[in-house]
């Protein structure tokens, strides 16, 4: 069966990174004695997957992953027992059993939710003047190192909302971009767009991850869904 | 109590913060009281290095088994890390709660290496602890050391309050309780010291002075106290069996050097090689039984949810319920998805046979340590395995479909010729012909033999202790020996470098002058020693000059049996007669017995326990 979790990452926990995070699930999942599928092949490993690799640093209200196991255990029940063995700054939200034939967590990822929290040492850059910057572009390019080194993107495609909040002296970032393995706006880049060489310090956290239905991006933990 | 904050900022300027950020699955949290005696445990080096470390993961939990002490980690930031946080003037934590250093009852430092003593004292000054034990107050923290290089605690004497010599299970418990004691009635720190020189294991040195004769050597150690024994016995476990073993490993955040559930096999080894000083100071040889084992197996796989559980000894395949106890271990490991690694393999036929148990599928790389190239220098070093039993085991592993082999030798053991030298080329060549000798449709294609010399540096505690170290210049001739004689396209050499390994020597062999030395090298900008990249030999010569010190003294000079060592006051059971039966023989080419096949009266038997008493 194929169980669906969603998470908060929240803390110092922000700084363990992608890779070490999984590894953490894989031993947790063994520590709570869960039924987890194993790969077959030389050197087997469990089946555990995640929706979209989330940046060292960053905090989340909004991951995902999905455990395969060899028998029924109501997710219910895996979300108790996972919660018991997680250490501080991971909370497990919710628990969901999805279809056998449902589309794989990581090709759902079409869209996600961001807050960033800005602070700039130019006191002249407002929430108003870079709302304005967005609103007021055709396009917005920035030097993004890719596969084929350093070259300049439009990142004005990828931004499908952004609020600017002035709190005292730091800004608000309130954005939706498109995410994913086709495109993907990572929330850097977004912010570097904006202020190139200004400096600035920011806490980006994630909120929640989408995926495009017909009536346009609805949040992951709707799709596939089956109800216990 | 203070907390050292990490702000946002300073976590996003460093390399993999989550080296500083504490509260790992199973590691301790306690709510503080004021009597609670607070331990910070600091290994000197970074974090994934350290976290690999079982004897911190073995005394960590024994210390935190007792609910009035509180035991937490520390490691060496690495150097992104240090300068932020000196530059944010933020002192050395411990991990659990980020409490200063300084604030903790002991600050407790495992030394593992020679090449980690410049952190050590990096720690220190970081932590806002005086570096130089005579300079430390009532406010300060007790400064211990323990761990495999505290058998010679000298040069790092005047920086330690106290030296633990031995296995941590034993007098700890007193420690901590006089500790509680001394601290109810409010004593003086060096009241609680000497109260401290009662306790058996522990090797106080501001109660000693030091003499030296005009050339150099000790002319003699006195007591400055009474109650300052004159020689300090090793404390160790005699029932293996009943010792505490934690049930869990606090898992690293980030993936650490060994990252896997580790079984503590036996304690000692019975192999006796001349060059080893583990082989030595651990006697005498304890192993644990079947059943021990499996319940330790089954509750740190429980717990951790690792997914390798490595065999962790001097000599696995010495282990005498070795068949049983691998097919037991093998059957819950294949239930759950685990693998078995085992580190400490002789070049034998049995350990090839072992290791095709434990890796039905996958065939990683074979790793021995022949040591050395000829018969007559196996024989000079006691390695008591034969060119033929090499080979065979090599068969047997090509064969069973390995064709990736590493092989370890030393460059520069005693009473080396050059053809012993070239005898490493001679045996990578027979070692590839017996490959070829192989069936084609049996052997898996395209072999790679690695051959990987370290430069052999004397060990205190065993029979080379008085053996001359080559100099660098010799060492590096010798390399370019063997790799001249190496003429398979098959074979890949490797060498280590011969500046890191005499300076070792100096420090492994040296005296309370060599700690001296080892400050002024620290307050040259020395740290991290054992990372290639930081290793900067200039200084140490720098601050080796300034002081008159030589190098040669302690790395090159061969010492008389009748001299005083620095580390005489240290009885590790092991008796000098013994050592100086092995030199004498070593030089004469003869091997001796290992342990379980005939007692050579080693002394260890002392200790009214181990393979010596059994048989």
């Amino acid at each position: 069966m194929r169980v669906r979790l969603k998470f908060s990452k929240i803390g110092k926990i922000k700084y363990v990174g992608h890779l070490d995070t999984m590894r953490l699930f894989q031993r947790a999942i063994k520590v709570a004695n869960l039924p987890v599928s194993y790969s077959q092949g030389f050197s087997p490993h469990s089946l555990v997957y995640f929706a979209l690799p989330l940046a060292v640093g960053m905090s989340s209200e909004g991951e995902y992953m999905e455990i395969m196991m060899d028998e029924v255990v109501s997710p219910s029940e895996v979300k108790e027992r996972l919660q018991k063995v997680f250490v501080q700054g991971i909370t497990l939200l919710d628990a969901y059993e999805v279809e056998e034939k449902s589309t794989s967590l990581m090709s759902l990822v079409q869209g996600a939710d961001y807050t960033i929290i800005l602070k700039c040492e130019n006191a002249s850059i407002t929430a108003q003047s870079l709302a304005d910057k967005v609103e007021n572009s055709d396009e917005l390019i920035v030097l993004k190192k890719g596969k084929k080194g350093i070259a300049p993107v439009d990142i004005k495609p990828l931004i499908l909302k952004s609020d600017f909040t002035q709190e005292n002296d730091t800004i608000k970032i309130d954005l939706q971009v498109y995410a994913g393995s086709s495109k993907n706006l990572n929330p850097d880049l977004f912010v570097k767009a904006l202020l190139g060489e200004e400096a600035y310090t920011m806490q980006v956290s994630r909120k929640e991850l989408y995926t495009e239905e017909k009536e346009g991006l609805v949040p992951i933990y709707t799709v596939g869904r089956i109800n216990e | 109590m203070s907390v050292v904050e990490l702000t946002d900022a300073l976590l996003g300027k460093v390399d993999k913060p989550a080296r500083y950020i504490g509260g790992e699955l199973n590691s301790a949290n306690k709510a503080i009281t004021p009597e609670m005696t607070r331990v910070a445990f600091a290994f000197p080096d970074v974090y994934e290095v350290g976290m690999s470390h079982l004897g911190m993961q073995i005394l960590y939990h024994f210390f935190n088994r007792r609910e009035d002490v509180f035991c937490e980690r520390v490691f060496a930031p690495w150097p992104d890390m240090e300068e932020e946080m000196r530059k944010a003037n933020l002192p050395l934590f411990a991990l659990e709660t980020h409490t200063p250093v300084k604030e903790f009852d002991f600050l407790a430092f495992t030394l593992q290496y020679e090449m980690s003593y410049t952190n050590v004292l990096n720690m220190l000054e970081l932590g806002g602890v005086p570096i130089f034990s005579k300079d430390r107050t009532q406010d300060d923290p007790i400064v211990i050391a323990g761990g495999c290089c505290t058998y010679n605690p000298e040069t790092l004497a005047p920086f330690v309050d106290i030296f633990y010599i031995g296995e941590g299970e034993i007098s700890y418990d007193e420690l901590f309780d006089r500790y509680q004691e001394w601290k109810a009635q409010g004593g003086t720190r060096e009241a609680f010291l000497v109260e401290c020189l009662k306790i058996p294991g522990l090797y106080i040195p501001r109660f000693y002075e030091v003499h030296y004769n005009e050339d150099g050597t000790i002319k003699e150690r006195i007591s400055l106290h009474k109650d300052a024994p004159e020689k300090i016995r090793k404390v160790i476990v005699t029932n293996v069996d009943e010792a505490f073993y934690p049930e869990t490993q606090v898992i690293p955040w980030i993936q650490a050097v060994h990252d896997r559930a580790t079984l503590e096999m036996f304690r000692g080894c019975i192999r006796g090689c001349r060059f080893c000083q583990a082989g030595m100071i651990y006697r005498p040889v304890r192993q644990k039984s079947k059943d021990v084992l499996i319940g330790h197996a089954k509750k740190l796989l429980e717990s951790t949810g690792y997914d390798e559980i490595s065999l962790c000894s001097l000599s696995t395949s010495d282990y005498d319920e070795l068949e049983p106890f691998t097919n037991e271990l093998l059957e819950i490991c294949r239930d759950q998805k685990v693998n078995i690694s085992l580190p400490s393999l002789r070049v034998d036929a049995f350990s090839v046979d072992l290791m095709q148990k434990v890796q039905e599928v996958r065939k990683s790389s074979l790793t021995f340590a022949p040591e050395a190239g000829t018969q007559k220098q196996r024989d000079v070093i006691n390695k008591n395995i034969t060119e033929e039993e090499i080979l065979r085991g090599c068969k047997l592993a090509f064969e069973g479909g390995w064709n990736r082999v590493k092989l370890y030798f030393m460059l520069g053991l005693p009473y080396e010729e050059d053809t012993d030298i070239v005898g490493i080329a001679e045996l990578g060549d027979k070692i590839v012909q017996t490959y070829f000798g192989v069936d084609k449709a049996v052997r898996a294609p395209g072999l790679q033999l690695t051959i990987s010399t370290s430069c052999f540096v004397p060990k205190p505690f065993t029979p080379f202790q008085w053996a001359p170290q080559d100099t660098a210049e010799s060492f590096i001739e010798k390399i370019k020996l063997l790799k001249g004689s190496i003429t398979r396209k098959q074979i890949r050499y490797i060498h280590h470098d011969a500046k890191t390994s005499v300076l070792e020597a100096v420090i492994a062999r040296g005296d309370q002058k060599v700690a001296e030395l080892i400050y002024r090298a620290y307050k040259k900008g020395c740290t991290f020693d054992s990372w290639s990249e930081y290793f900067n030999h200039d200084k140490w010569v720098e601050a080796a000059e300034e002081m008159g010190l030589s190098f040669d003294f302690y790395a090159k000079r061969e010492r008389s049996y009748e001299e005083v060592l620095p580390w005489d006051h240290i009885d590790i059971g092991v008796t000098k007669k013994f050592l100086i039966r092995e030199n004498e023989l070593a030089k004469a080419a003869k091997t001796t017995p290992n342990c379980s096949e005939k007692c050579s009266g080693c002394g260890a038997s002392r200790f009214g326990k181990g393979l010596c008493h059994e048989s």
